[in-house]
């Protein structure tokens, strides 16, 4: 009946020193410059990056549980693993205030916590010298969320201070969005458009409720980490043919609103912070608003955000990833055209995408000002003699 | 066995007290770049430290051309739209002629996160670290006392005109007096005067140390500092100090007004003031005396191009424009027929730049010649049954296909690449020039109730513009605002000019339409950038009121 059964257990510390030689010192740059007319150029020096001389390594301490077994004469075999890991002096670039002339610094910072679980499963359903029928699963969930930032509390309220500066709350994934909400878009007739604010343009959650929108409106919006990621293959295999299918599924939302991406390039056709209207563009052809569009989704046509914020989408998705089929012709009709083997086959890869992700591709966070995900369509004969 | 056991164990413990006692000399672990520039290794000799200063030309001249806003603006801003806005847009000269969007034409839609606002703010700041660090350097040096003084006078300047932007642009902000050597988070923003007097400081160091002979090549000189000082003076309400610093650039010999036609275009009709805005014409080696300070450029010079691109914001964009058939009125490249370049019109003159200022002395005004404000546009296409006439607005047409030319911002013979989309320049920039000197000083005598002294400066200015000179009772701040439009339109930060003289909003209600309606009065200054208040985590940076 069991074949094999695994329980693996470990813990241990790491030490990551993933920063190149000479890090700690400060860089300088060059460019140029030129004094009088018709001479050549001077070389400048430009202080790049400031020192940091406290920079080490970070150290991760993590416990791993695990399971290997193969049951049932080999017909299911996999393995579950559970880890729970704490890095501590993380090697960040951290953004800094832009008043010390540099905007970030290459330092070591807090205590992040990971945590998640893995599990893959092979089965061989049907195996008889006619007809088989495998089915394999991989599944993984990841989380992590910041410990500390290094314990600062500079307003006294005893509670461990957030760097908004970076994107980096105390309790929450490293990988927190934060920023401006937009629910819709601003109509004709509405009576509540705020300051600096028209019909057409999104409509900037006021999360304070102070009539105006401000720094203080913005709060954390999602992760763009997925709650977890399946892929489910199967191969079915009748006399000669052969078929493969390979489905694979990245899974967010939820209450912590996870795996979103910022889709403004698809869904506001002047593109962000660009300023002049987009005559010159041959740009996507999206629904934008206007008076007889009123569109909830897509702002007007030159649309520029007075505050700078994402539009969020959720970048779940389901997608049938590899198709194929093959034929192996058999020895008798070999024997007759002398070939020792001949396979006749066709695949397909990335054959479809089921998303509410309306960029291209879901999975990098493409917006159409990207290339699209590609679909590849292959068929072909193998013959060897 | 047992002594085999012993004497091994001896031997082990000798060989870990020796290694425990032997140890590596420190050398061996202090990193020593060899392939890379660190301060350690760069500022060894004179040369290091004037590469560093001519970063600082470099960083300088990005605030007027904007080659380097886009390394600190995000993504796709349009680098020259950008630096009109401190020079002309969403002041009482001008309105951005585009979209009515974020270019400080709609006033309710400037805030915090405004790109440039935080542009600018990094790039000041960036001057301010790399002069500190210069500073900190050079005096601990091995260097020749003679040219300590001088990298320590260039840095302080250009530490000053750093603080200039600053604390015109936005008010009071954190005063850094010397270099940052590890990350800080706890900056708090220093009163203005205790900027000001921080730069008059310095700018008092540059005044003594800098060359007093100008080089007239770009390099700067004691007059430089003296007339940035004469300004932060009047600022620091010390007018006696302002004339006396002001005075000492007019009073020396190297510095005149140019009165008659100079340098490479005299084969070409026009006249001095036109002369003055000629590519090769701003050095000290074309005979120009009344540079004080210019930015270089050069065409084929390696980063001698750095996108002066003044013709593509202030010229009209002709080549929309149609003739009656829906024939281009304007066909380009034009280079050898007409000195337009390709204008695209981002900054459009309001009312008062294109007429009211030059009512009193419409056809004597030489700064309103047609060769320095072009008002009449011929159709140069030989298929247009147009052609030769003057152009005639359209209804199809854009506000920016029409206005009022400035041709300071032109140059026909600023084209070496012929024509050119990116409609690059390779004309000098003045950063300081000997005429805005002159209203400095009349200024403060205004302000110091000397109003015959003061009438004195602008009739200097308007004599050599052949205007009518003006009447001593006439004068007012208002007064020398017209006169600084008239004759440094383009050239000086209007932003900054109005700023500082707390001017901003009352003018832009009075000459912008446009951006009227929106601006009040905390308007004046920007708003404090939010990544800067976000990233400084242990201290309040307070934001500036209404915003």
């Amino acid at each position: 009946m069991v074949k094999l059964f695994k329980i693996k257990r470990s813990r241990g510390e790491n030490g990551n020193q993933g920063i190149n030689r000479f890090s700690s010192l400060s860089k300088i740059n060059t460019s140029q410059y030129l004094f009088g007319d018709g001479g050549s150029s001077v070389s400048t020096f430009n202080i790049e990056t400031l020192a940091n001389s406290e920079l080490s390594w970070e150290s991760t301490a993590s416990k791993n549980i695990g399971l290997d077994f193969q049951v049932l004469d080999n017909k299911i075999s996999g393995s579950f693993d559970a880890y729970l890991s704490n890095t501590k002096d993380l090697l960040q670039l951290r953004s800094i205030p832009s008043i010390t002339g540099f905007d970030q610094v290459l330092t070591n910072i807090g205590e992040v916590e990971n945590k998640g679980f893995e599990f893959s499963i092979n089965s061989r359903n049907y195996d008889n010298p006619n007809f088989g029928w495998d089915t394999n699963i991989v599944f993984s969930s990841s989380k992590n969320k910041i410990i500390s930032l290094g314990g600062v509390d500079a307003n006294a309220d005893g509670i461990e201070d957030d760097d908004v500066a970076n994107g980096w709350f105390i309790g929450q994934p490293i990988d927190a969005v934060f920023g401006f909400k937009t629910n819709g878009i601003y109509q004709l007739n509405d009576t509540d458009i705020l300051s600096g604010f028209g019909p057409g343009d999104f409509r900037i959650v006021d999360k304070d409720d102070d009539g105006a929108i401000t720094p203080a409106d913005r709060e954390i919006l999602g992760r763009t980490s997925p709650n977890y990621i399946i892929s489910l293959g199967n191969t079915l295999r009748y006399k000669g043919f052969s078929f493969y299918m390979l489905i694979s599924s990245t899974q967010g939302g939820g209450e912590n609103n996870a795996y979103i991406g910022d889709n403004y390039d698809t869904r506001s056709v002047n593109p962000r912070a660009f300023t002049t209207f987009t005559e010159r563009f041959n740009v996507h052809n999206v629904p934008y608003w206007t008076a007889s569009n009123p569109s909830n989704l897509y702002p007007r046509l030159d649309y520029v955000a007075p505050f700078d914020h994402p539009i969020i989408e959720d970048r779940s998705f389901v997608r049938i990833q590899d198709i194929s089929l093959s034929y192996n012709f058999n020895e008798k009709v070999l024997n007759k055209i002398g070939f020792t083997s001949l396979q006749i086959f066709t695949s397909i890869k990335n054959a479809h995408t089921f998303t509410d992700w309306t960029g291209y591709n879901p999975e990098t966070s493409t917006t159409v000002k990207g290339s699209p995900n590609l679909s590849s369509y292959t068929f072909g004969l193998n013959f060897g003699f | 066995m047992k002594k085999y056991f012993t004497y091994n164990y001896l031997f082990i413990n000798i060989l870990s007290i020796t290694l425990l006692l032997v140890s590596c000399s420190d050398d061996l672990l202090v990193e020593k770049p060899e392939s890379f520039l660190t301060p350690s290794n760069a500022f060894v000799n004179a040369d290091g430290y004037n590469a560093a200063i001519a970063e600082l030309h470099r960083l300088s001249r990005g605030l007027r051309t904007s080659e380097v806003v886009n390394d600190y603006a995000i993504e796709n801003f349009e680098e020259d739209k950008a630096v009109t806005t401190i020079y002309a847009n969403g002041t009482d000269i001008a309105s951005f002629a585009v979209t009515n969007q974020n270019q400080f034409t709609d006033y309710a839609k400037i805030n915090s996160t405004n790109p440039l606002v935080s542009a600018y703010w990094k790039i000041l700041y960036k001057m301010i670290a790399n002069a500190n660090t210069i500073v900190a350097n050079i005096t601990v040096s091995e260097l020749k006392e003679e040219d300590k003084l001088r990298i320590e006078g260039n840095a302080r300047f250009f530490r000053a005109f750093a603080y200039r932007f600053l604390v015109y642009l936005y008010g009071d902000v954190p005063l850094l007096t010397a270099e940052i050597k590890t990350p800080k988070f706890d900056f708090t923003r220093a009163p203005v005067n205790d900027i000001l007097a921080f730069m008059k400081e310095d700018l008092e160091f540059a005044s003594a140390n800098l060359p007093s002979e100008n080089p007239g090549d770009g390099q700067l000189s004691k007059a430089a500092a003296d007339h940035i000082l004469a300004e932060t003076l009047i600022s620091l309400k010390d007018y006696t100090g302002a004339i006396q610093a002001a005075s000492l650039v007019i009073d020396n010999s190297q510095y005149a007004l140019m009165q008659s036609r100079f340098g490479s275009s005299t084969s070409i009709d026009g006249d001095v003031f036109w002369d003055l805005f000629r590519i090769n014409n701003q050095n000290g080696s074309s005979g120009n005396t009344e540079s004080i300070w210019v930015w270089q450029l050069d065409f084929t010079t390696l980063n001698g191009e750095p996108k002066n691109r003044l013709t593509r914001c202030w010229g009209p964009r002709l080549e929309r424009v149609k003739d009656s058939e829906g024939n281009r009125a304007y066909v380009v490249p034009p280079a050898s027929i007409d000195t337009l370049g390709r204008g695209v019109g981002f900054v459009h003159p309001t009312e008062y730049l294109e007429y009211t200022i030059w009512e009193s002395d419409f056809n004597n005004d030489i700064r309103n010649s047609k060769y320095n404000m072009q008002r009449r546009f011929t159709n140069n296409n030989p298929a247009s049954p147009e052609f030769g006439q003057m152009m005639v607005p359209r209804a199809s047409d854009l506000s920016r296909n029409h206005n009022v030319f400035v041709k300071k911002t032109a140059a026909r013979e600023g084209y070496p690449q012929g024509y050119d989309t990116d409609g690059r320049m390779y004309t000098d920039m003045y950063a300081i020039r000997l005429a805005e000197t002159y209203l400095l000083r009349a200024e403060a005598y205004f302000l110091n109730g000397d109003n015959t002294n003061s009438t004195a400066d602008i009739n200097i200015i308007r004599n050599r513009a052949q205007a009518t000179p003006i009447a001593s009772s006439l004068i007012t701040l208002d007064y020398i605002l017209d006169e600084r439009a008239r004759e440094l339109v383009s050239e000086e930060p209007r932003r900054l000019t109005l700023a500082r003289m707390n001017k901003l909003a009352e003018r832009v209600r009075l000459y912008n339409p446009v951006s009227a309606p929106s601006i009040q009065d905390f308007h004046n200054l920007w708003p404090i950038p939010q990544d800067a208040i976000d990233a400084n985590l242990e201290a309040e940076l307070i934001q500036n009121p209404g915003y």
